[in-house]
């Protein structure tokens, strides 16, 4: 079910009235409830996976048990392996397998041999990456001695399971999320109106913005091979808006959504395209997986407490396996390790703590911000991208003499506006939690502006509009 | 929570009376020249036309697909396309046809394989379009349960009015003619504006694996449609419709459960689907939409195919 649907406008309320008047009574019954309604939620896709999210669950519900229980240092190292084993391996089988396979057949290709192709016809369990991470965060803490294990299935069940963020996120960890389940939900009228403020703007950025675009964005990509090199630009610099309003949309709707229920979820993006280096940048876009890669990786492995080429290696390390956790393509790992790349300079300048960052309008401020969106936008073409020699070809094509010309139109009567009113509305509003929050406006002018969005929304609205993240 | 369900209250009503003053009240300036504006034009056709008549039926796989011209000369009959848009679903094309269908009429229906097993069969908003702007008097067409179906496309289709209507205030030209015009059909309703223009790039259809059930509906209504036919003293021929070569592979598993499920059924397609499955070099902007050539090649194979037909 997605969030822009029809389906889930019905289901939203149904579950909502449900939840506060029906099964509101105790923790247990709450609990009990959004477990029921996060697997229908999911199921709705496709039931047969319920059953690996079920066994997910019940692995590591009983392997957070058996680590808190084991004093034997070896044994937890065993329990804690064994935990990984099976979280990435089933993230391995059903994301990578035929990645992995295919270029295997590839290499023994290139030298002579030739192998039977042997590729399953797999399908992607959807968002088998997020709860996956979810997961096997849990298991880490309580192996860390950072957090003790929960003895409540239900509690655990549902915090795995919890639809709004079940299928792209925020990847919550166990210690900031799972302690909600444990105390009953009060309802909370500001958080409510919050939340659907932040469902509207994300739907907004969502239908109006990110499906428009996404239009252009096909059909510039669809014939790269003829465009000239300023259509090609244009279509990277739609891209980037795209990514941004999809990705960032489906978390403030995620988050709202919990609001409402009386959760608080992590904040997942910080509008990131204000940012005035990489390393912003990327404190800022897709918090919940930077942040849980610089837990889970980044700094067991050492971080940038060793000699700077060190650093520089687990910097690059992290940020191709993050390219690589996104999809099973080359694609992916050279964003990546691009992304990785811009952020050497930073490293090499002695720059290792997070630099203040500068909110006021100066001629380099606004160099560095237009610098940073570039090669952000650079990366999004290998992301965007079918495969890397369609890259290369749109990156050459891109920088040729017909970077020059006019663009070939490409709807930019529409889009331009677009996207300016998302960055005009975003820097007037960057000091804040979230976007879309009228204050000390009369309630008539603020209906004026929902029931307006409302209806932008629905003249905006395509059937089957599916999340880009939703395919990670 | 009881003044939170107030607020939302006030805004779903809100929200409601806008869309609704919008769809009975605003005009839609746009659709009035749309390609679905050409079904009234084509109605005006079959009416000039009283016996012996070939009638082409289905969305735009037909009026971008034949060239009635060459039918015509062929047959020595009038031959009226009546092929806009698959949107209006195979429901409301077929039950629309039908005052039409005379004694000695030849009906060939080339349904497109989404309306065996989507909503596409009850029409999307472009039959919202058709029945609240375009010709109010089909809705006699819709009964209780079809309006069920589209009453999610309402809120949309409203929306969509509104959104067309205020830059229409500001900009009152008539569109240029081009390929999704009302004026873009000739004289037999075949779409030929684009007939001289170069190939565009589409995406062909989605890979389907199959798993979709035939919706048992649309065949108990054709089934029926058949019979109507016939007591009419009329002829249906049910022809699977053209598309590209990878769209024919990716939906190769439902097209042959649609196939089998018509042939089960007594009203089997005359061809089998494979032989309307054509290079996509003859398409021109989607893998249902022929170019000039394909058109052709197209009309040609009909005309071979309804030739064997009538000789056994």
């Amino acid at each position: 079910m997605l969030f822009n649907s029809f389906e889930f406008a019905f289901f939203l309320p149904i579950v909502f009235l449900l939840y506060w008047f029906i099964f509101n009574k105790s923790i247990k019954l709450q609990n009990i409830f959004l477990l029921v309604v996060g697997y229908v939620f999911y199921g709705w896709w496709d039931w047969r996976f319920l059953f690996l999210i079920a066994f997910s669950t019940l692995f590591d519900f009983t392997t957070g048990l058996l680590l808190d229980k084991t004093t034997n240092e070896q044994k937890r190292k065993w329990l804690f392996a064994s935990s990984c084993i099976i979280n990435i391996g089933l993230l391995a089988f059903f994301k990578y397998f035929n990645f992995f396979i295919n270029n295997f057949i590839a290499a023994f290709d290139s030298i002579g041999y030739q192998v039977p192709p042997v590729t399953l016809k797999i399908i992607l369990p959807v968002g088998i990456s997020f709860y996956t991470f979810q997961s096997l965060s849990y298991t880490t803490d309580i192996f860390r001695r950072k957090m003790k294990p929960t003895t409540d299935l239900i509690s655990f069940a549902a915090f795995i399971s919890f639809f709004p963020q079940l299928v792209a996120g925020p990847i919550e960890r166990a210690f900031h999320l799972l302690p909600q389940f444990y105390v009953k939900r009060e309802f909370d009228q500001e958080q409510a109106v919050i939340g659907m403020r932040q469902i509207l703007w994300g739907l907004f950025k969502k239908i109006v913005i990110a499906d428009t675009l996404a239009t252009y964005v096909d059909s510039i990509f669809a014939a790269y091979d003829v465009l000239p090199g300023s259509t090609l630009l244009l279509g990277a610099i739609y891209f980037s808006a795209q990514i941004y309003c999809d990705f960032s949309g489906y978390s403030s709707i995620a988050i709202g959504t919990a609001r409402l229920f009386g959760f608080s979820l992590m904040q997942n993006f910080n509008y990131p395209y204000f940012s005035l280096s990489v390393p912003e940048f990327w404190r800022k876009w897709h918090i919940s997986l930077t942040s849980w890669f610089r837990d889970y990786v980044y700094i067991p492995m050492g971080g940038s407490r060793g000699s700077l080429s060190r650093t520089i290696f687990n910097t690059l390390f992290v940020f191709t396996l993050s390219g690589f956790w996104h999809g099973a393509n080359w694609t992916f790992i050279i964003w990546g390790l691009l992304n990785g790349l811009f952020m050497i300079p930073n490293l090499l300048s002695g720059n290792k703590k997070q630099e203040k960052v500068s909110t006021s309008i100066s001629i380099k401020n606004l160099v560095a911000m237009v610098t940073t969106f570039s090669l952000i936008t650079f990366t999004w073409i290998f992301f965007r991208s079918a495969n890397v020699h369609q890259a290369f070809y749109y990156i050459q094509h891109l920088f040729s003499s017909s970077l020059i010309k006019y663009p070939v139109q490409h709807g930019m009567a529409i889009t331009i506006p677009l996207i300016a009113i998302l960055f005009l509305v975003e820097w007037l509003r960057k000091q804040e939690y979230q976007a879309l929050q009228p204050k000390n406006i009369p309630a008539i002018l603020r209906y004026g502006i929902y029931v307006t969005m409302i209806i932008i929304c629905l003249a905006f609205f395509k059937q089957n509009q599916s999340f880009i993240y939703f395919q990670f | 929570m009881s003044s939170f369900l107030l607020n939302i209250s006030k805004l779903i009503l809100l929200t409601t009376l806008v869309l609704v003053l919008s769809l009975f009240f605003i005009p839609d300036n746009i659709t009035k020249y749309s390609i679905l504006a050409a079904l009234p034009d084509k109605h005006e056709l079959l009416k000039k036309i009283h016996k012996n008549k070939i009638i082409l039926l289905g969305g735009s796989n037909v009026s971008f697909g034949i060239n009635s011209a060459k039918l015509k000369e062929a047959f020595h009959k009038p031959v009226v396309n009546m092929g806009v848009h698959a949107g209006l679903g195979l429901k409301f094309i077929v039950n629309d046809s039908k005052p039409y269908i005379q004694k000695g009429d030849t009906i060939i229906l080339m349904p497109e394989y989404e309306h065996f097993y989507t909503e596409n069969f009850y029409g999307e908003m472009e039959l919202v379009s058709m029945v609240f702007d375009i010709e109010p008097a089909s809705k006699k067409f819709i009964n209780i349960e079809h309006w069920q179906h589209l009453l999610k496309y309402m809120p949309t289709y409203s929306a969509k009015k509104l959104k067309n209507y205020i830059p229409s205030l500001l900009h009152k030209k008539e569109p240029a003619v081009d390929i999704y015009h009302r004026y873009s059909f000739n004289e037999y309703g075949d779409a030929y504006i684009h007939w001289n223009m170069p190939n565009q790039s589409y995406q062909p259809a989605p890979v389907n694996n199959g798993n979709e059930k035939i919706n048992p509906e649309v065949i108990s209504f054709l089934k029926k449609f058949k019979s109507y036919v016939h007591e009419q003293g009329a002829e249906l021929i049910i022809f699977p419709p053209v598309i590209d070569h990878t769209s024919f592979i990716h939906q190769k598993l439902i097209i042959t459960k649609i196939a089998e499920e018509l042939k089960n059924n007594d009203i089997a397609f005359a061809t089998e689907p494979e032989t309307y499955k054509y290079d996509s070099a003859l398409f021109f902007n989607s893998y249902y939409h022929l170019n000039k050539t394909g058109v052709e090649k197209r009309t040609t194979q009909l005309m071979n195919d309804l030739t064997l037909l009538k000789s056994e």
